[in-house]
């Protein structure tokens, strides 16, 4: 008798659990395998990994501010793929907003100190968002792609930062392309000061309410949804699409853009063209993982986060490249989604068809 | 003739050389795309599968020696690339933008990861590299002034890019497989119906792609550069896809739109080595900001498969 995929009719809590944690076993032993390859040894490689994450106080605190970045990019990635808005510019928005936010700092000398905290997150959000009007601007006029024109503006923004830090922002007699140190009282303030905690985590919180809030609450999250789950009926409800999908563009790359500010603020202090080393990509991963849910995304970053901040340590004491953890990153959405897919089938003998 | 004059027709000769050079992995890339997306998946990992191949045949040339080796390990992994893809599109019908991306960030993140622990890079040693793939002159062709300098003076693997579009025509317009890759975009139920195959004839197409784009990143190391950088396809693939939709899906268009693309590149980088006083970055913007304005003015997507990136169900 042959064996046939069928669908469940019913997909129980605890299988979609179970599915989950396989999927997680399973990318950790290809990790391992990867570990191994590498020279290391894996229980110790594990071992440091899991102590740089949360093995003390510190390691917590550090995890947290890893995490910030990637909590936003993924809220800001959430808002429009609920929308299959697929602004994968993210990394450039985060780019723009730490541009922006830098602008307005370097421009108002002599405000009182009290102003930055407002300046950081307005100026990062409307940097961002300036980024993410231009493809929303191109889809709605134009109808050029969003992932093609986001894509393409990620390398547009970093040329024209790498310009601007050779040239008027370079701090002078420099040999890097870089700005000067950010005045100590624009510091994004502090939530706990022994070991430090700048408020943007508490940010990230926030914005990750507020898009929950606004998908499930608001007429024009409403609108997003409908517009992701059926194009085709949205447009009989009378739903502007283009409308809708330049705010939604706008929105997530202000939230992106926040990502950017507040790295530059709370944690660089001076602004490079390394500012991010992916978090764009890395929130867009989190915001598929958490099936594109801005609650669920919140315990998906800091997951992702206490791997990037562990891997520090990994690979300090062990010598294991930080690098694995991108890779074990893109394993865990890819056995996780599959795994969900397969939770949704069981194989069962049947009689010949015909 | 003076001294100008020839000058001028130096730089010329080198622009148009260099256009196609710069050519050629947009070529391999967007020819194994289309054939992709032909079949019905988009396969937005392309970014991902080029860096894949750049990385694995930098590898194993330089481990072996042997420039074939290295294209073959490009080919294998672009390959395998698509497999991932297919395997997750095709048979678990996930979402193709997801695992597409996905895919990006696991070549990006795999390939800095091996580089680090093959070469045990860190520190102050000098970096690995390779001995690049030599021009190969065509015999008598290549003598004559001017076009043979810009056309028959060139790698091997810009000649087979260039052979390839033809070939892919044919392969599409002109063979009962193309014809049933095309209708499998188009309108899978009715490849279905006929009875054909949907999933193997899709793992086909995406396999035989991947390899294309995966022999697309392998130029970047085997054929240009004699290091590998992190990242260093560098938006080439994403290139390969807007060149796609600029070509409105038809190997001859696509040709044209690749060659404008490189030209402009060329050009980019003559302006560079002379050393016009005018921000280099902005030069290097170039190429995306045309991709934009591309993207803008062509419309018309006449000819996009029907069913691209819609995973086919037969029970719905």
């Amino acid at each position: 008798m042959p064996i046939r995929f069928e669908k469940r009719q019913h997909v129980g809590r605890l299988r979609q659990l179970a599915a989950i944690g396989i999927a997680l076993a399973t990318s950790l032993l290809i990790t391992a395998i990867l570990v191994y390859a590498a020279g290391a040894d894996v229980t110790a490689a594990f071992a440091s990994l899991y102590q740089g994450a949360i093995g003390d106080k510190t390691a917590l605190i550090n995890t947290l501010i890893v995490t910030t970045p990637i909590l936003l990019t993924s809220e800001a990635a959430v808002l429009a793929f609920r929308g299959n808005i697929w602004n994968i510019g993210l990394e450039g928005q985060l780019y723009a907003g730490a541009m922006f936010a830098y602008w307005i700092y370097a421009s108002t000398n002599g405000i009182p100190a009290g102003f930055y905290p407002l300046i950081i997150i307005l100026g990062g959000f409307i940097g961002g968002g300036i980024l993410g009007f231009i493809p929303g601007i191109l889809k709605s006029k134009f109808q050029v792609d969003v992932i093609i024109s986001t894509v393409m503006l990620n390398y547009v923004i970093a040329y024209f930062l790498d310009f601007l830090l050779g040239s008027s922002w370079r701090v002078p007699g420099s040999f890097y392309y870089q700005t000067a140190l950010i005045d100590e009282k624009a510091d994004l303030p502090l939530l706990i000061n022994n070991p430090p905690l700048h408020m943007g985590f508490l940010v990230a919180l926030i914005m990750a309410g507020a898009v929950y809030i606004i998908l499930k609450w608001s007429r024009f999250g409403y609108k997003i949804r409908a517009i992701g789950e059926n194009p085709r009926a949205s447009l009989f409800k009378g739903i502007n699409a283009a409308r809708t999908i330049t705010i939604a563009l706008i929105l997530s790359g202000g939230v992106a853009g926040l990502a950017g500010a507040i790295e530059l603020f709370g944690l660089r202090h001076r602004l490079r063209s390394d500012l991010s080393p992916g978090f764009g990509w890395t929130g867009m991963m989190i915001a598929m993982l958490a099936g594109r849910d801005p609650i669920i995304a919140i315990p998906a970053a800091l997951f992702f986060g206490a791997l990037e901040n562990g891997s520090l340590k990994m690979q300090i004491t062990t010598g294991v490249p930080t690098s694995l953890v991108d890779v074990l990153q893109a394993l865990v959405v890819f056995l996780i989604l599959g795994s969900q897919v397969i939770a949704n089938y069981r194989l069962r003998r049947v009689a010949y068809e015909h | 003739m003076n001294i100008n004059a020839f000058l001028q027709t130096a730089i010329l000769i080198n622009i148009l050389a260099s256009t196609l050079r710069i050519s050629t992995p947009l070529l391999l890339a967007s020819m194994g795309e289309l054939v992709t997306e032909r079949s019905g998946v988009w396969n937005m990992g392309c970014e991902g599968t080029v860096l894949m191949g750049a990385f694995t045949s930098f590898l194993v040339t330089n481990k072996t020696g042997s420039l074939i080796m290295g294209t073959l390990a490009a080919i294998v992994a672009g390959g395998l690339m698509g497999l991932i893809m297919v395997t997750l599109a095709t048979t678990l019908k996930l979402d193709q933008t997801v695992i597409g991306m996905t895919l990006n960030l696991f070549a990006s993140g795999l390939t800095v990861f091996w580089y680090t622990i093959a070469f045990k890079v860190g520190g102050a040693q000098s970096y690995p590299s390779i001995a690049t793939a030599e021009v190969v002159k065509i015999p008598f062709l290549s003598k004559i002034p001017f076009i043979g300098e810009v056309f028959f003076s060139q790698k091997l693997l810009t000649y087979f890019a260039f052979l390839l579009v033809p070939a892919i025509w044919y392969l599409l317009y002109r063979t009962w497989l193309g014809l049933e890759i095309r209708s499998l975009g188009e309108y899978p139920r009715a490849v279905d119906m006929r009875g054909l195959h949907v999933n193997r004839l899709q793992y086909f197409s995406v396999l035989f792609g991947g390899m294309l784009v995966g022999l697309a990143g392998s130029f970047l190391t085997l054929g240009s550069s004699d290091l590998f950088i992190p990242n260093m396809s560098a938006g080439r693939g994403w290139l390969a896809i807007v060149i796609i939709i600029a070509g409105n899906w038809q190997p001859y268009r696509i040709l044209l739109v690749t060659l404008i693309f490189a030209f402009l590149d060329a050009l980019q980088l003559q302006i560079q080595g002379v050393g016009v006083q005018f921000p280099y970055q902005f030069l290097l913007a170039l190429p995306y900001i045309f991709a934009i304005l591309v993207m803008m003015s062509s419309r018309a997507r006449s000819n996009a498969p029907g069913w691209l990136s819609t995973p086919y169900n037969r029970e719905d």
